[in-house]
């Protein structure tokens, strides 16, 4: 079981922007770490952007699992999985990191943040710390309080999308993506290969 | 022009080996188009990185280079080697970086290490290296298999020879030659091994060998999930460099614990764990101590299973895992009650199970040892009539009610009752129904 990122947005009238991300990236090969990168914090924004505030959700993306969780005051958070990683330790993880930014970074900063005006380290430890999930605390054993509300399971980022919308679309178009990344897609799409990339 | 092109790139990737010895990944660089006025072959970091596109020009090339090679071998003219040897190396490296499960370039490179144009642990490490990009080429780790056997048989026929000076030169080169080329990172030392005495506990192998290959298949099937090939390499080696020695093999359980308890979807990586106690079950048969040694192995798997089944729901791979340690547990039990021997028989299933019992595994076992102890073949069937006529033939019966069909049937309704998972009740719902299976198979066999 493993974790890739970490990554807490903003969702302000269905726009939504990167705080922070932390990323554990050491299995990927090391010319690609890159583009795997840049394709952690895409697959996060559209997920936030796709998602309802107050709803948590899980979108499976080939063997990758990705965890959001999104609060009513639009802070949001998203953790990439692979598919081993239990998913209430996933949002047990989110909840507290959630709580632990709003606690450490003040509400007027989050409009108009991002990674170089927020100060907000704890993402990469977060992530270290919960990379052995049984470790992490004893939270394995106690039915948290995430059950008042569903978690909605998406069978891949396609079926997040809004009707007409592609995703071969949103990576053409998306400013974010270097050329590389977006080469890279297309050719892990052609080959057909589905664990190069998210 | 588009041979030049060729050319030129592939002596720019020996010029890079030639800079940079201890490159310790391969990755290819996603670019469709040559884009700067520069080689496409970048080391960064130790690591090699390939451009992708110039794959399409160097593939083809060094492909044609190796499949000419060959055909004049097939008409019977010789390869000047020590001119077209260093070209050979050159080619099959390019074409295997490329597409690793080229038997015929790998085929070429035997030749060349035949012929000593090519050191077994210079070829080793550059196995190594495509695997870091194939992870799961089977023709790699065929491969590796062929040098580790050029290796072993040249330390067995040196160690024959009664010079003591040139065994300890000879072995030193190993030695020496294994450091350079581990050029993945060693992750830890084989620390049990060091205190091992000389003689009886003595390791058949080369230590430093045995290291870097374990930590090749950890390092490939790290890198790719279920990774069959990476696990039956490693049941391979411990079975031909370590020759399933006991240490190795209690060693090799324990790093495998912490493996699986952080993979637990992981088919082969169980798997191998499965090779591991089969080999356990053998040794511990043959040293009379299934039940001191043996049982209590059994014991801490069940825990092992119980915990990262009621932790991590819904995994099939630890409840098929979890049958093959029921399997070994009741053949072990089997083997102490001989038939007659059993007079408390609480059941009839349960006596006529293990007849059933006696009379497959043993022979299995058998098997196993003779093939990799010959000599110890005697050993066995006398280790057998001294099961059948000693007091020690009878099993604590701690044990025989530690787990039985009805115990582990317990389990499953335990974890049906419980569960919240759907797929976690239906995994615990087909091993009850295996359990039912096994029960009905013994009343049928009764009647």
């Amino acid at each position: 079981m493993k974790l890739y990122s970490l990554s807490v947005l903003y969702k302000k009238d269905s726009k939504v922007h990167l705080l922070m991300g932390g990323y554990d990236l050491q299995s990927f090969g090391y010319f690609q770490r890159g583009s795997v990168k840049e394709f952690m914090v895409f697959t996060s924004q559209i997920i936030v952007e796709r998602c309802r505030e107050g709803s948590r959700s899980t979108v499976k993306e080939q063997e990758y699992m990705c965890h959001c969780y999104i609060r009513t005051d639009g802070l949001g958070g998203v953790l990439i999985a692979d598919h081993e990683y239990p998913q209430r330790v996933a949002f047990t993880l989110l909840n507290k990191v959630l709580d632990d930014f709003t606690q450490k970074v003040p509400t007027h900063l989050w409009p108009d943040g991002n990674q170089s005006t927020i100060h907000y380290t704890e993402l990469d430890s977060y992530l270290a710390k919960y990379q052995n999930p049984r470790e992490a605390d004893s939270m394995m054993k106690i039915q948290s309080e995430l059950d008042e509300t569903k978690i909605i399971l998406h069978k891949s980022i396609e079926a997040v999308l809004e009707r007409g919308e592609k995703l071969d679309d949103l990576v053409a178009k998306s400013e974010d993506l270097s050329v590389q990344s977006k080469t890279f897609y297309k050719t892990a799409k052609k080959q057909n290969q589905c664990c190069v990339i998210l | 022009m588009a041979h030049e092109l060729a050319h030129r790139i592939l002596s720019d990737l020996s010029t890079a080996f030639q800079r940079h010895p201890n490159i310790d990944e391969v990755g290819f660089i996603c670019c469709p188009t040559c884009q700067h006025n520069r080689s496409p072959v970048v080391v960064e970091n130790n690591k090699l990185g390939i451009e992708t596109w110039c794959l399409e020009l160097i593939f083809p090339y060094a492909h044609d280079k190796v499949l000419r090679a060959r055909g004049r071998d097939d008409r019977g003219r010789k390869i000047k080697v020590s001119r077209s040897a260093r070209s050979l190396l050159e080619a099959t490296r390019a074409v295997l970086l490329v597409q690793a499960d080229c038997l015929t370039a790998w085929n070429i490179r035997k030749e060349l290490v035949e012929a000593e144009d090519l050191k077994c642990t210079q070829d080793l490490k550059f196995a190594a290296l495509v695997l870091t990009k194939h992870p799961k080429s089977s023709e790699t780790f065929a491969h590796r298999r062929w040098l580790l056997k050029q290796i072993i048989q040249k330390t067995t026929s040196t160690s024959v020879q009664p010079s003591p000076i040139a065994q300890a030169s000879h072995t030193n080169g190993l030695v020496a030659g294994d450091q350079a080329s581990s050029g993945a990172a060693v992750e830890q030392p084989l620390n049990t091994q060091h205190g091992t005495k000389a003689g009886g506990t003595k390791l058949p192998c080369d230590e430093k060998l045995l290291e870097t290959e374990l930590t090749v298949c950890q390092s490939s099937a790290e890198r790719y999930p279920s990774n069959y090939y990476a696990w039956t390499h490693r049941a391979w080696v411990v079975e031909n460099v370590a020759r399933c020695h006991y240490k190795i093999l209690m060693k090799e359980l324990c790093d495998n614990r912490h493996w699986i308890s952080r993979h637990i979807s992981d088919h082969s990586g169980l798997q191998y764990r499965q090779f591991l106690l089969t080999q356990l079950a053998t040794h511990f048969r043959l040293e009379d101590a299934l039940q001191d040694e043996f049982l209590p192995v059994l014991t801490a798997e069940f825990e092992l299973l119980t915990d990262l089944i009621t932790a991590f729901p819904g995994h099939e791979a630890l409840w098929y895992h979890r049958r093959y340690v029921f399997q070994q547990w009741e053949s072990v039990l089997s083997m102490f009650k001989c038939p007659k021997s059993d007079n408390s028989a609480s059941s009839k299933n349960h006596t006529h199970l293990q007849q059933q019992h006696c009379s497959e595994v043993p022979v299995e076992l058998y098997t196993h040892s003779a093939s990799s102890f010959s000599r110890d073949r005697d050993d066995s069937k006398l280790h057998a009539a001294v099961v059948q006529g000693n007091k020690k033939a009878k099993v604590d019966s701690t044990y025989t009610e530690h787990h039985t069909i009805q115990t582990e049937l317990e389990f499953c309704r335990n974890i049906m009752a419980t569960s919240q998972d759907g797929w976690q009740v239906r995994l615990a719902g087909s091993y009850q129904h295996w359990l039912q299976q096994r029960i009905l198979g013994q009343d049928n066999k009764l009647l």
